[in-house]
C-alpha cells in the first residue's frame, strides 16, 4: 500500500513527460502510405493520379514529376502537413523560398539542382532534394533523417534524438512543427557533419576545429557564457541541444549546436543564420557571447 | 438419397478424365447447360423435373422463362452467375461461401463495399479500351463460353489478337514452356462439376504455378499478362517502352552503384508486369533477393522466404548468390517476376481494384484477399519502411523506441 502514492506519482509523471520522438513521426510504421507518393499505373479508374494533374506518368511511379515536387503537394501549406515554404508557425527547421527549392539560393539548402553542388565546408558535392536528408520511407533518426545523407562509405552517424511535446497524428501539424514543442537530444550537429565533414574535429586533415564555432560544447562549462546564457530574455531565445532532455532553458547542460546558428531548411537570411531580432545575426551571438 | 441419385447422375453426365481443356470444352461443352430451344421445359432431359435455379443436367429454365436473345437462359453475365453463385457443383466467383474452393486463384467479384475487381456491364477498362465488338465487359469478355484450348478457356475477343492461348499443363512439374503448370492434379476430380466444389483444388490459389516465358518478344513475362493487356495495355509492356511501364538501365538509375543483376531496370513509370526479376534491383530497399544477411546471418525477408506469398511467374536461372533463404514454395535457383495478377485477383476482391493485402508472413486467415493494408501487398517484393512490423523477422521490426 505503501508503493502506491510512488506508483501514482510515477504515472502522472509518465503521463506528462515529454514523448521521445518516434524515429519519424509521419511516413514511418504504421503512417508510411505507399500510395500516399507512388502510382502503381498512374490511373485511377483511368484519371491521373499525379497530384500536379499531369496525366504524364513520373519516374519512381511518383505522383509528381520530381521528389521534391512530390514532397511539396503536400508540404507547401495547401495541405495539413508541416509547411516548408512559409513560416507561419516559425517550424524548427525553417522555411525554403520558392527560389531556393527551384534554383540556387544562398537561405536555405539548394533543393532540386540540375548538377551538383559544393557543399560548404565540405569534401563533396550534391544534388540535394528533400530525400537527401529526409528518408521517405522512414528511418530510426528523428524526422526520418536519413541514417547516412552523405551516401558515402562509412559508419553512419549517430542517431538523431529529439523530444516531442506532442507526436504527429495528421492532423496537429501547427502543434507539432513548432519550436516549442521539440527539445533536440544528441546527434544532430555530427549528422550534418556527414555532408560538411570539414568541421569534423576527429580529423587531422581537415579544418581545424578552433577555427570554427564549436558545437555539442556545453554552455555551463564556460563561466562568462553560462552567465550571458542564462541572462539571455526567455523569448526568443536560439535553439539548444540538450543531452538531459531537459526542454526549457536555461539548464546546466544545454549546448550550442548547428541549429543554434542555423535553420535547415533556410529562411529570409544568408545561410539560413537564424535571427532572434529580426535584424542581425548578432542578436544571437550575444546569447552567448558577452559584447 | 436424392444426393446420390444426383451424384450418380453427375458422374454419368460427365464421366471420364478431363483432357486438355476445362469445362465448356470439346466434350464438356454441353449445349443445354446454357442455351434453351423454346424458352420452355416441361420436363428435364431424362424425364425429371425442371428447376428454375440453375444446376446439374441443364434441367433448368429461369423463371419467368421468357425468351433471351441467342436462345441462352439469361442475360449476359447473369446466365452464368446461375451456376457461378453459391452453388454446390460449379466454381464459385461471388463474395459468400465457397466452401473447399477457397482460396480462389482469381478470387471473386466484389458484393461488399471497399471491394473492387472487374466490374461486370462495366466498359471503360482503366489503361486501355473495350475489345472491338464488345461494348461492356461480360464473364464472356475474358472466357470463351464454347471453350478454348486455353486455361480456364481464357481468350482474347480483339480482333488484334484472337490467339493469346494460355497453354497449361497437368502433369509436369516445371517445363519451362507452358503458361500453366498444375502440379497434383488430381484427375479422378477432374475440372468437370461436382458436388461439393473441391475439383481437385484447380481453383484454388496454390493450384496454379505460372511460368515466367517469352512472349511476344517480352521476356520473362505470360501470357496471362498479355491477356489482360489487351484491354489494359497502358499498364503492360516491356521494361524501357516509353508508352507503357517505361523504365531504364538500372546502371544508369542509379549511377555508381553497383551490385545489379544482368538486365536490371529501375525508374519505372508505371509498376513493370513482366521482364524483371524480384530481387534484381535490390539496392535502395527496392526488392531483397533470397539469401542470409552478411551482418546478422538472418535470412533475409525476402519475397522468396515469406509464407503467405502473392502469385508471381516462376522461372529457373537464379544468380548463384541465390543459394539460401528460399522458403516453401520456392526451389532453390528458381526466380520469379511479377505478373497482374501478383496484385489483383482477375475476379476482384474485397480490398480495393481487387487487391490482395497479404500480410507476408504469420497468420492469415484470409489468403483471397489478405487481412493486412495496401503497403503490406507492396512489402511482399520492397522491403522500403517498416510495414511489415507486425508479422516479419525481428532484424526488419522498426527500430527500438527511443529512450
Amino acid at each position: 500500500m505503501k508503493q502506491r502514492p510512488l506508483l501514482f506519482a510515477a504515472v502522472a509523471l509518465a503521463a506528462t513527460a515529454p514523448s521521445a520522438a518516434r524515429p519519424g513521426d509521419w511516413h514511418q510504421a504504421e503512417t508510411l502510405a505507399c500510395s500516399d507518393c507512388h502510382t502503381m499505373h498512374d490511373s485511377s479508374s483511368g484519371a491521373a493520379m499525379r497530384y500536379d494533374g499531369s496525366a504524364d506518368a513520373a519516374r519512381f511511379l511518383l505522383r509528381n514529376a520530381t521528389s521534391v515536387l512530390l514532397c511539396l503537394a503536400c508540404h507547401d501549406g495547401t495541405k495539413n502537413a508541416p509547411n516548408v515554404l512559409q513560416s507561419v508557425s516559425g517550424p524548427p527547421a525553417g522555411w525554403f523560398t520558392r527560389t531556393a527549392v527551384d534554383a540556387i539560393g544562398s537561405t536555405a539548402h539548394p533543393l532540386g539542382q540540375p548538377s551538383p553542388v559544393s557543399v560548404p565546408q565540405g569534401s563533396g558535392a550534391m544534388t540535394l532534394t528533400c530525400t537527401s536528408c529526409h528518408d521517405p520511407h522512414g528511418s530510426p533518426n528523428y524526422r526520418n533523417l536519413r541514417e547516412k545523407p552523405s551516401g558515402l562509405d562509412g559508419p553512419p552517424p549517430p542517431p538523431v534524438r529529439a523530444n516531442q511535446l506532442v507526436t504527429a497524428n495528421g492532423t496537429n501539424a501547427s502543434q507539432v512543427y513548432v519550436p516549442g514543442n521539440v527539445t533536440y537530444v544528441s546527434g544532430m550537429s555530427t549528422w550534418c557533419l556527414d555532408c560538411h565533414d570539414r568541421y569534423d574535429p576527429t580529423d587531422p586533415t581537415q579544418r581545424d576545429q578552433l577555427s570554427a564555432h564549436p558545437f555539442d560544447r556545453t554552455l555551463s562549462q564556460s563561466p562568462s557564457i553560462w552567465a550571458t546564457w542564462g541572462a539571455t530574455p526567455a523569448n526568443p531565445r536560439v535553439r539548444v541541444q540538450n543531452p538531459a532532455g531537459v526542454a526549457t532553458p536555461p539548464d546546466a547542460a544545454d549546448q550550442v549546436f548547428c541549429l543554434s546558428c542555423h535553420q535547415p531548411h533556410g529562411n529570409a537570411n544568408p545561410a539560413g543564420t537564424v535571427y532572434p531580432d529580426g535584424v542581425s545575426s548578432t542578436s544571437a551571438c550575444v546569447q552567448c557571447h558577452a559584447m | 438419397m436424392k444426393r446420390f441419385i444426383l451424384a450418380a447422375l453427375v458422374a454419368f453426365a460427365w464421366g471420364g478424365t478431363a483432357q486438355a481443356g476445362v469445362y465448356h470444352y470439346q466434350k464438356y461443352l454441353y449445349c443445354y447447360d446454357c442455351h434453351t430451344m423454346h424458352a420452355s421445359m416441361s420436363h428435364g432431359f431424362n424425364g425429371g423435373t425442371v428447376g428454375t435455379t440453375a444446376q446439374l443436367g441443364g434441367n433448368w429454365l429461369p423463371n419467368p422463362g421468357s425468351p433471351v436473345p441467342a436462345l441462352l437462359k439469361g442475360q449476359g453475365s447473369d446466365l452464368c452467375l446461375g451456376c457461378h453463385n453459391n452453388t454446390t457443383f460449379a466454381p464459385d466467383v461471388s463474395d459468400g461461401a465457397a466452401g473447399a474452393q477457397l482460396p480462389r486463384s482469381a478470387g471473386a467479384f466484389p458484393a461488399t463495399a471497399g471491394g473492387g475487381g472487374h466490374a461486370l456491364n462495366g466498359s471503360s477498362p482503366p489503361g486501355g479500351a473495350m475489345p472491338t465488338g464488345q461494348n461492356t465487359l461480360q464473364c464472356t469478355s475474358c472466357h470463351i463460353q464454347h471453350g478454348y484450348a486455353s486455361y480456364r478457356n481464357l481468350g482474347s475477343r480483339s480482333d488484334a489478337n484472337v490467339t493469346p492461348t494460355m497453354s497449361f499443363d497437368t502433369t509436369k512439374n516445371y517445363d519451362g514452356a507452358t503458361d500453366v503448370i498444375l502440379p497434383g492434379y488430381d484427375a479422378t476430380v477432374g475440372y468437370i462439376p461436382v458436388l461439393g466444389g473441391d475439383f481437385g483444388g484447380y481453383y484454388k490459389m496454390d493450384k496454379p504455378r505460372y511460368q515466367a516465358l517469352t512472349v511476344n518478344n517480352v521476356t520473362l513475362t505470360n501470357r496471362m499478362n498479355n491477356f489482360c493487356g489487351q484491354c489494359h495495355g497502358t499498364f503492360h509492356g516491356a521494361p524501357g517502352d516509353a508508352t507503357t511501364v517505361g523504365g531504364e538501365d538500372a546502371t544508369a538509375a542509379f549511377p555508381g552503384e553497383t551490385g545489379f543483376q544482368a538486365g536490371a531496370y529501375a525508374e519505372f513509370l508505371r509498376h513493370p508486369t513482366a521482364g524483371v526479376y524480384i530481387g534484381q534491383v535490390s539496392i535502395h530497399g527496392h526488392s531483397t533477393p533470397p539469401g542470409v544477411n552478411a551482418t546478422t546471418g538472418a535470412v533475409n525477408a525476402s519475397f522468396y522466404s515469406i509464407t503467405n506469398r502473392v502469385k508471381a511467374a516462376i522461372t529457373n536461372g537464379a544468380p548463384a548468390s541465390w543459394t539460401a533463404g528460399y522458403g516453401t514454395g520456392f526451389v532453390v535457383g528458381e526466380r520469379a517476376t511479377p505478373m497482374c495478377i501478383s496484385c489483383h485477383n482477375a475476379h476482384g476482391s474485397t480490398k480495393p481494384f481487387g487487391l490482395r493485402f497479404l500480410v507476408g508472413n504469420g497468420t492469415e486467415t484470409d489468403l483471397e484477399n489478405g487481412g493486412g493494408k495496401y503497403r503490406n501487398l507492396c512489402g511482399q517484393c520492397h522491403s522500403q519502411g517498416a510495414k511489415t512490423l507486425e508479422t516479419y523477422p525481428a532484424a526488419f521490426a522498426p527500430p527500438v523506441p527511443l529512450p
